[in-house]
Order: C-alpha cells, then sequence, then structure tokens
C-alpha cells in the first residue's frame, strides 16, 4: 500500500492527495489515505471521491508514504508521521517543488526526524514533473487511463469558466452559440460552483457542471480540447484535469488575461480571451490544425517528462499488478431502478430486461430486490436513504462504491428513474460505459425544466416509454439519442389466467365473498394514502359480498388501523397484477406501470392519482381514461364523490359498462420489445 | 581616538538553545582578557522571536550594548556563531572587514548518512561576499563536529574549499557550571531535558526502552510536541520546554538519558555536560558520547536498563564515574577557552595579539 500524506490539512493539499491517490489507483498502484489525516471540512463531492481511497491504517502493510510538500511540514503531520512507527522497511518519499535548497534540505531533515529513516526526496522542479502553474501541490503527472477511452466523432470542447463570467455581457450568447456549434460538443465546467450568475445558465446550456464534482482522470476522458478562462490560478482538480488532457495529445488554450498557462512550460495554445471570439479561433485556428498539434503535444518533452511510470521510478514504486477480474469479465448491461414512490421503475426495467439478448444483471433498493429476484434476475443490493444516516447522501457514497466495484469499462449502465444520483452521474463518468437512461415522458407543467435535466447530457441514449393516450405525449424532439417507444406494459399472456385465484383467496382469508376489490394506492412521502384507505375499508365494511384486499409491496409501511376490518385485508405481494386481475374492480393510482397495466388488461377501475412536486402527471393520466369511458378518475380529497363511484360501479352495473369500454379500446403497441432492442443496440457499440 | 576592539562578535541572540547559551558563556569567559563588540544579525530565520534570555541577561551583566541596524562589522577577529541563521536569506546585509572572520560551527553540516545539514554553501556564500578578511575559519565545537565540517568540505565546490579553512583547534562550549557532589545513593529517576523539536527525540519505542514504567521517574522537560502529538505514557511526566527550571530538573534525576532521532545528532550535547556538572550519570549514544572521552556512557536504547541497574546497585561506581566525568570537564573551563583563543589561527594574529 502507497499511503498519501502532505505537508498540511488544508483543503488544498487534500485535493491534491485525492488527485495524486485517484492517478496512482488508475495506473493499478495501491494508493490510500489515512481516515485519521483528513481535514476538518470536507465537500460533498470530496466525500465520494474519498471514499474511495480513504483507509483505517492501523492493519495496513505499507510499502511507500508519498508526502505532497513544498517544505511545509506542519506539526501535525510530523506527528502523525512519527506515530505511525513505521517498518524500517517502508519508504518515506517527500515529493515537492521547493523554492531553493534550504527548503529541500529542511524538508528533508524534519521528515526523517519524525520517521527515523532518512527519506527519498522527488524534488518536482529538479525532475521536470512540475505542475502547469507554479504554486499546486500535485505533481503534473501523466496517466494513462485517459488515452484509453473510446473515440467520438465530435471533439469534445470544455470550457472552464469562472462564475464571475456569467455577468459579462455576451457570455450566455457566446456559450450558447458554441453549445449549438455544429462540430463540437460542448460542456461547460464552472471554475468556483454554482455562483452569482451562473444559475441563469443552467437550463440554457446542455452541459454544465460544477468542476468540484468531477473526478479529474473522468473528467479529462470526456474531454478532446479545454479552453480555460478567469484570471485565478487554475486549483489542484483543474490542472490534474489539463494536465491529463496534455498528456493525452489534447489541446489546452490558455484564454486568461494574465496568461497564467501560456506563460509557463507547458505547450498551452494561447487563445482569445474574449468568449465570443473563441468560436472563429477555434474554426479558424484549432480545428483545421487539430491533428497536427496533437502529434505535437504526443511528441513534446513536457509530456515525455510527466508520465506517471517515471514518477514511479523516482518514487521507488514497485511496478503494479493489474487486477485481472477488471479487464477480463465480458461485458454486461446493468440496471438501476430508482424505488420511487412504489415499484414501477423495477417493474418497468424486468419487462424490458426479459426481452434483452445480452446478459443482464441488476443492481437495485431493497424494496425491489423480491421483485427482481421473482423474475430471475441477479441483482447487487444497493442502500436506502435513511435518516438515520449522518448526512443525507450517505446511503448514496456507499452506493457509488457499489457501483465502482460493479461496473466495469465496456459494460452498458441503463438507469430508470426521475433524479439522476450523485452515485449515478459519477459511475458513468469514472467507466468507459455505454449509458441509457428510460425516463418519464409525462411531466407535470413546469416541471421539466427543473435540475433533472443537469445531467442528461451523460447518457448514451434516452428512451422514453410513451403513454397510451396520445395528448399526454410530447412531440418529439431534436436530440438525436431521445427515443420514444410504445407503452412499457405486461401484456396479458396465457399463462397469466388464474382462474382459481379468487377460490385461492377464500382459502387463504377463509372469508366468503362474491364480488373482489382491489387497492393499489401506493404509499411513501408522496402521499399518505391512509385516510383514503380507511375511508375505503368503512365502505366495505358494510358490504357483506366484498372482500376487500389491500395490495402493498413487501417492506411497506402499513397504517396499523388496516389490520382492524373484517371485509378489508391487507396483502403484500410483488405480483398485484395477478390479484387485480381476479378482481371486480381496482381502485388504483395512477402511476405509469399500474395505470398501463389497468388499461391493457381491460380491468374495470377507479384512478386516485397521487401527485407531488416530483413525480408525474398522475391527474393529467387518470383523467385522460376517464374521458374516454375507459374508467373512473377521482381527486384524493373527494372521499364523498369516491363513495358515489363505488355504488355506481358495484350497484348500478357500471363495471359492467367500463368492461364493453374497455374490451372495444384501441391501445398502442407496446414499446418493451423496441426498448430491449435500443439499449442492445447501444450496448454493442 | 578609541582603538579599534580586537573582537567583534556577529551574532543571532535569538537561537533558543545552545548557541545562545554558548555565546553568553564564552563572553562572560573573554570579557577579562577583552572587550567585544557585540552585532545583532538579526536574520530572517527568527524574524519575530525575542531575544535569548541568557543573552540578554549576560549584555547587562556585561554592560556590553547590541549593537543593530546594518553598520559594518570591522576588528581584528569576527566571530560569527553558527552560521545557520543564514539559511533563509541571501545576503549579511552588512559588510565584515578584519583580519580573520571565524565562523563557529554549531551545528553539524552532515547529519548521519552523510546527507547535508542545511543550505551551508548559501550561509558561507553570504559571509563570504559580505567579508574583507584575510583568514576565513571554519572552528568546530566538538571533534564530531568538526568530522562532519571536513567531511562536507572535502566535497564541497572548490571555491568554497579555497576560501574557508578548518580551524587548528575546536572553538568549544565552556562549561563552567558549579560542580554538584554525586547522590551517594542514586535511585531510579530518569530524565532528559532538550528544546522541543522531532531531531530531538528518538523513535517511540526507543523512548519507552529510555522511559519504562519501572522506573521511579521519568520525566521529560521539553515535551512540548509529544504533549501536542498526544504520545503520552501514564508512566511519563512531560514537561514543556522552560516549564521547569533547568536546577530543579536535575534535582529530581539521578541518570540523565540523551538519546536523539537517527537522523540527527548533537555537535557537542550541551546538556550532557550541564548533567555530569550536576552529578549525574549521562547515557547517550556512542558517537555522541564520544565527545566527552568517557564522561558520557555510550550506549544503545535496550542497554539502559541495565546500565542504570548497575549503578542503583553500585553506588560506589556511580559515584566514581561521576567524579571522573566532573574532571573531565575541566577541558571546557573558561581558562581553558582564553588559552584556545590567544593561540587561535594564524601566526600573524598570534603576534599581534
Amino acid at each position: 500500500m502507497i499511503l498519501i500524506d502532505a505537508g498540511d490539512r488544508s483543503a488544498a493539499a487534500f485535493e491534491a492527495r485525492l488527485a495524486l491517490a485517484g492517478l496512482l489507483r488508475a495506473e493499478g498502484y495501491d494508493a490510500v489515505i489515512d481516515e485519521a489525516t483528513l481535514p476538518d471540512e470536507l465537500g460533498r463531492h470530496q466525500k465520494y471521491e474519498a471514499a474511495a481511497l480513504v483507509v483505517a491504517t492501523e492493519d495496513l502493510v505499507l510499502s511507500h508514504v508519498l508526502v505532497l510538500t513544498d517544505g511545509t511540514l506542519s506539526d501535525i503531520t510530523l506527528a502523525t508521521l512519527h506515530d505511525y512507527r513505521l517498518d524500517p522497511s517502508v519508504r518515506v518519499v517527500p515529493v515537492g517543488c521547493f523554492a531553493d535548497r534550504q527548503t529541500e534540505l529542511g524538508a528533508r531533515a524534519r521528515v526523517a526526524y519524525a520517521t527515523g529513516r532518512e527519506p527519498d526526496l522527488v524534488d518536482l522542479g529538479q525532475c521536470s514533473m512540475t505542475a502547469l502553474v507554479p504554486g499546486a501541490i500535485c505533481p503534473g503527472l501523466i496517466g494513462t487511463a485517459v488515452q484509453g477511452r473510446r473515440a467520438v466523432t465530435r471533439p469534445r470542447l470544455a470550457i472552464f469558466l469562472p462564475g464571475a463570467a456569467m455577468s459579462m455581457p455576451g457570455t450566455a450568447a457566446a456559450l450558447q452559440a458554441l453549445d449549438y456549434h455544429p462540430k463540437l460538443d460542448l460542456q461547460v465546467i464552472l471554475t468556483d460552483g454554482w455562483s452569482g450568475e451562473a444559475r441563469t445558465l443552467q437550463p440554457v446550456l446542455r452541459n454544465i457542471s460544477d468542476l468540484s464534482e468531477l473526478p479529474p482522470i473522468a473528467a479529462a476522458s470526456t474531454i478532446d480540447l479545454a479552453v480555460s478562462f478567469g484570471d485565478a490560478p487554475p486549483d489542484e482538480r483543474q490542472q490534474v484535469i489539463l494536465t491529463q488532457l496534455l498528456g493525452a495529445g489534447r489541446p489546452v488554450i490558455d484564454a486568461t488575461a494574465s496568461e497564467l498557462l501560456a506563460s509557463q512550460d507547458a505547450p498551452v495554445l494561447r487563445g482569445p480571451t474574449d468568449l465570443g471570439a473563441l468560436g472563429p479561433y477555434l474554426d479558424g485556428t484549432l480545428l483545421p490544425n487539430l491533428a497536427q498539434i496533437e502529434t505535437t503535444l504526443r511528441a513534446s518533452p513536457w509530456r515525455a517528462s510527466r508520465t506517471a511510470e517515471r514518477f514511479a521510478e523516482l518514487a521507488g514504486l514497485t511496478p503494479p499488478k493489474r487486477r485481472a477480474e477488471v479487464t477480463t469479465r465480458r461485458p454486461r448491461t446493468h440496471f438501476l431502478p430508482t424505488n420511487g414512490v412504489g415499484l414501477g421503475h423495477a417493474q418497468r426495467c424486468a419487462l424490458i430486461a426479459s426481452e434483452m439478448k445480452g446478459k443482464v444483471a441488476f443492481a437495485a433498493f431493497p424494496s425491489c430486490l423480491p421483485l427482481i429476484h421473482a423474475r430471475g434476475f441477479e441483482a447487487t443490493a444497493l442502500v436506502q436513504k435513511s435518516p438515520d444516516h449522518l448526512e443525507p447522501f450517505a446511503n448514496d457514497i456507499v452506493n457509488h462504491r457499489r457501483l465502482q466495484r460493479l461496473l466495469a469499462d465496456g459494460d452498458t449502465f441503463v438507469f430508470d428513474g426521475g433524479f439522476i444520483f450523485d452515485s449515478i452521474a459519477r459511475a458513468i463518468r469514472e467507466k468507459d460505459l455505454r449509458s441509457v437512461w428510460i425516463r418519464r415522458g409525462l411531466w407535470q407543467a413546469g416541471a421539466s425544466s427543473s435540475a433533472t435535466f443537469d445531467r442528461e447530457h451523460l447518457f448514451d441514449r434516452i428512451i422514453i416509454p410513451s403513454e397510451a393516450f396520445t395528448e399526454l405525449n410530447r412531440p418529439p424532439g431534436w436530440d438525436q439519442r431521445t427515443r420514444t417507444v410504445g407503452p412499457v406494459v405486461h401484456l396479458p399472456q396465457n399463462d397469466d389466467a388464474q382462474p382459481d385465484m379468487r377460490d385461492r383467496l377464500l382459502e387463504r382469508i377463509g372469508l366468503p365473498f362474491e364480488r373482489l376489490v382491489v387497492s393499489m394506492l401506493g404509499a411513501g412521502a408522496a402521499a399518505d394514502r391512509s385516510a383514503q384507505l380507511q375511508f375505503l375499508c368503512s365502505l366495505f365494511e358494510r358490504r357483506s359480498d366484498i372482500l376487500h384486499l389491500v395490495i402493498v409491496w413487501p417492506g411497506a409501511v402499513v397504517p396499523p388501523g388496516l389490520y382492524g376490518w373484517t371485509r378489508s385485508r391487507v396483502a403484500r405481494t410483488t405480483d398485484a397484477l395477478s390479484v387485480a386481475r381476479a378482481a371486480d374492480l381496482v381502485i388504483s393510482a395512477a402511476g405509469y406501470n399500474s395505470f398501463h397495466e389497468v388499461l391493457y388488461h381491460r380491468l374495470p377501475s377507479i384512478f386516485i392519482p397521487q401527485m407531488a412536486e416530483f413525480m408525474d402527471n398522475q391527474t393529467a393520466r387518470a383523467r385522460a381514461a376517464a374521458e374516454r369511458g375507459l374508467a373512473r378518475a377521482v381527486e384524493a380529497k373527494d372521499l364523498l364523490r369516491l363513495e358515489q363511484e363505488i355504488n355506481e360501479l358495484l350497484d348500478l352495473d357500471g363495471v359492467a359498462t367500463l368492461r364493453t369500454a374497455l374490451g372495444g379500446a384501441e391501445l398502442p403497441l407496446p414499446g418493451t420489445n423496441e426498448a430491449a432492442a435500443l439499449i442492445d443496440e447501444v450496448a454493442e457499440r | 581616538m578609541a582603538q579599534p576592539p580586537r573582537i567583534a562578535y556577529l551574532i543571532e541572540p535569538r537561537f533558543p538553545g545552545g548557541t545562545s547559551s554558548a555565546v553568553a558563556a564564552e563572553l562572560r569567559a573573554i570579557e577579562p582578557m577583552v572587550r567585544p563588540v557585540i552585532h545583532d544579525a538579526a536574520s530572517a530565520m527568527f524574524p519575530k522571536r525575542a531575544l535569548a534570555q541568557v543573552l540578554t541577561d549576560t549584555l547587562a551583566d556585561l554592560r556590553l550594548p547590541l549593537l543593530d541596524g546594518d553598520r559594518p562589522v570591522s576588528a581584528e577577529m569576527v566571530v560569527v556563531h553558527n552560521p545557520a541563521f543564514l539559511k533563509f536569506q541571501s545576503d549579511l546585509g552588512r559588510p565584515i572587514y578584519c583580519r580573520d572572520l571565524v565562523v563557529v560551527t554549531h551545528e553539524n553540516f552532515l547529519r548521519p548518512g552523510n546527507v547535508e545539514a542545511f543550505d551551508i554553501g548559501k550561509c558561507l556564500g553570504a559571509l563570504d561576499r559580505a567579508s574583507l578578511s584575510l583568514n576565513k575559519w571554519l572552528a568546530p565545537v566538538s571533534p564530531s563536529n568538526r568530522e562532519t565540517v571536513a567531511e562536507w568540505l572535502a566535497i564541497a565546490e572548490p571555491k568554497i574549499r579555497q576560501r574557508w579553512r578548518l580551524a587548528p583547534s575546536d572553538w568549544f562550549n565552556i562549561i563552567d557550571h558549579p560542580r554538584a557532589r554525586p547522590r551517594p545513593q542514586p535511585r531510579d529517576r530518569r530524565g532528559r531535558l532538550s528544546r522541543p523539536g522531532w531531531e530531538k527525540f528518538p523513535a517511540p519505542a526507543d523512548l519507552d526502552l529510555c522511559f519504562p514504567a519501572t522506573a521511579e521517574t521519568n520525566l521529560i522537560l521539553g515535551a512540548d510536541h509529544l504533549l501536542k502529538a498526544d504520545i503520552v505514557r501514564p508512566h511519563w511526566r512531560l514537561l514543556p520546554f522552560g516549564m521547569l527550571p533547568v536546577a530543579s530538573f536535575f534535582e529530581e534525576i539521578d541518570f540523565l538519558v540523551h538519546f536523539t532521532a537517527p537522523g540527527w545528532r548533537e555537535s557537542f550535547g550541551r546538556v550532557l555536560a550541564e548533567g555530569i556538572a550536576s552529578g549525574k550519570v549521562v547515557l547517550s549514544d556512542p558517537e555522541t558520547a564520544a565527545n566527552f572521552g568517557g564522561a558520557v556512557i555510550g550506549c544503545q536504547p535496550a542497554q539502559v536498563d541495565a546500565l542504570i541497574g548497575h549503578y542503583i546497585a553500585e553506588p560506589a561506581a556511580y559515584r566514581d564515574h561521576v567524579l571522573r566525568a566532573q574532571a573531565h570537564l575541566d577541558r571546557y573551563a573558561p581558562t581553558a577557552f582564553r588559552q584556545m583563543l590567544e593561540t587561535f589561527g594564524s601566526p600573524a594574529r598570534r603576534m599581534a595579539a
């Protein structure tokens, strides 16, 4: 193990440690950071990156300790080194750019005193391994990971921009012009976060992100040329990214007024300082000569002196043994359905996965696992968010680690859900994956411009399962990646029929009944349906011919009051559809899956839509069915109307009327096979 | 018109440890012979630190003014104590005019492993460029210090070797402490005294060997960094530097056990001499002990317990060793220093003296 420490516990030093450890890991070295040496304050995104690198050192067998320092060695760092009581075989290597010989000798001596051995110092200045701009802590190393990613047809342009630039006239217009450049794919990287006017660009640009959320190696892998604006020196993270680009023979353009990058010894190109001039500069100067520039960069002595291999030699690191399992496993397609309000995403993924040609596996939250296992798929468990966690995103950090282990370069990753977690965004960035997003097409008014789309650019393909009714579907967009398919829904099959379901229910429950009513109203944070369910139970308690089943999924929290009724029973199952098919009436929420299953299986129903800010537009969906006479729709708060509808359906032959209408309804062909084929196509690229 | 002084000192009076103590003792020793002029070097090494108390007291006692500013330093002999104060600056900031420029090398030029201890070329270069001098001497403070200076000179740039000569005799520390009688019945009361710093302390495992739970007393004065790093033991009494008067410290122990980090060595070991004068048996690593003939017992940390056990069991041996060691200290007496000074350097200077 190679332990990475630094001369002080500052945020910048920690960034440098993360960067170096990440670089070495990507080269196959076991680089780690001691958990006892974390700075007091860690940013959210640093925590994601640190989780893979931070260890408790008590039981580690160390071979090297690398100490990043420019001569600064705080008491706490020296105390830590002293307290390790390192075995004599462990090599301690101060690594840094030292202002003069005394600084170097001082650092060498203090490390020697604290560790009880003479260190093997690497002077980055002497070794021509300095960072792009003086003052950076992380060595200017070039790894090999960036160079191996799959090729793209259009160069990917990254503009590093401080938030302050957003308030300058013309910035938004210039960026939009570049966003629609015919030969380039633009991404804007905010160097100081979502500050100032930066938020105003979020809905305007397709690919805009905060530098702090980009793992350096992964970020560099998705950039073919970079332009750096702003007059502050690039921070550690940006310097590592730019260094990797130069190492991979990809141009870096200095657009700073003070020539921060171009005035150093790196082979950086000088570009226009005005964003408005960047387009013409790229068209007229850079793009026509791109091949020549790349060839020149690859042959530069600056690059040759900064290889990770050379650094490893200087630091005396033992060449790594690459882990074979990472590279030898055959590519797979991994589905990750979010668990949302119900199990709809998991059901939809399972349906599509059943039609796939290639090998499929799942990563899913605990509530989805029984369903996925029941469909015959392997699934890796993810961790559910919990108020008991110290931080609201603690589970997502663990999930990120699990995805890092699960996914391998060449895999295809399919996400079905509304909100793209950090763990998912990071996994896609970090691995050379093909990525597909199955997302809803039906949005509440105004909701589709939300932050949900910030990360859409991460996906190679976006599949939108359409709604059964035309007015609920949006017209096709201009994005080539987006494909709309027919409704993804389980169609009635011959082997679905379970004519003995009612007999089995009678046998199991022991309560004679003539008519069966099934409620599937969902639960959770989006909408508490306790009142509606209690109301339904009270209604059916007066009807001695009714068995009312309240269907919930395994693990769902059920209000205790539901267990006190005679004619209403709670049933936990992942196969709600089989029970619903035996029912005389289904009372259901209008989520995508349950709505379409009810329709396509021609089941008489009352829809009670769930509405929350982050959800799709269930009211519109329910209304569309009701307007066609295919179902009844009742707002959740309208309990009197609900009673009227039930009475009418059960007592006045309303159910039969609905059955007739449903039997004659023409519904679009399902898109399950098409969705599977689209994913297969991405996987085969 | 007054005659120019024969000796001028250019010192950094803010050194917190042995250097300032050595200079103070030296000024008291030569004062009957010559009245020196003292210049404050005010270096970049200690931009905010106060003057060492021992020097402030000595200068006040001797009524010697400390000349500040960048005035020239001029005398027959100019003595610069510990050139390391120049390691963070490129120029001395004043000229030196003299016949003999004596640079007293209070720190080893090479650390164990033959690693340069600080940027010596930079320090000597600054002195060289600032001085007009017939002779430029490097004057070691001890035999082991002499070895490191000689070895460094042997590998230094030719122009440095041409300009600087190794002084023929050591510019030794003056030990003029009152001699205390050894305790008739020594007990297992151990201690160490140093300014704080990682270089002054051995590895934790060695520190445990030197100060075990079985000892009656384990007093560590100058343990600031151990306290800060929470390296503590229930059987250790850790005190920050200066928390206890030195005399009181020696009152509480019978054995001074002094080991340093393996990457660092005392150039002389002034505290060891103080321990001997205070009537204690002193143990240290063999290389440091060699500076004192047999007066300091050279050993490894693993041998400390057995040696202390032996002297507790044999009080006569304890007494004999301390008395022999104290006799050895005579060679560091003020009279010996004055003799060294009278004969120091070139024949021409001796004639003039």
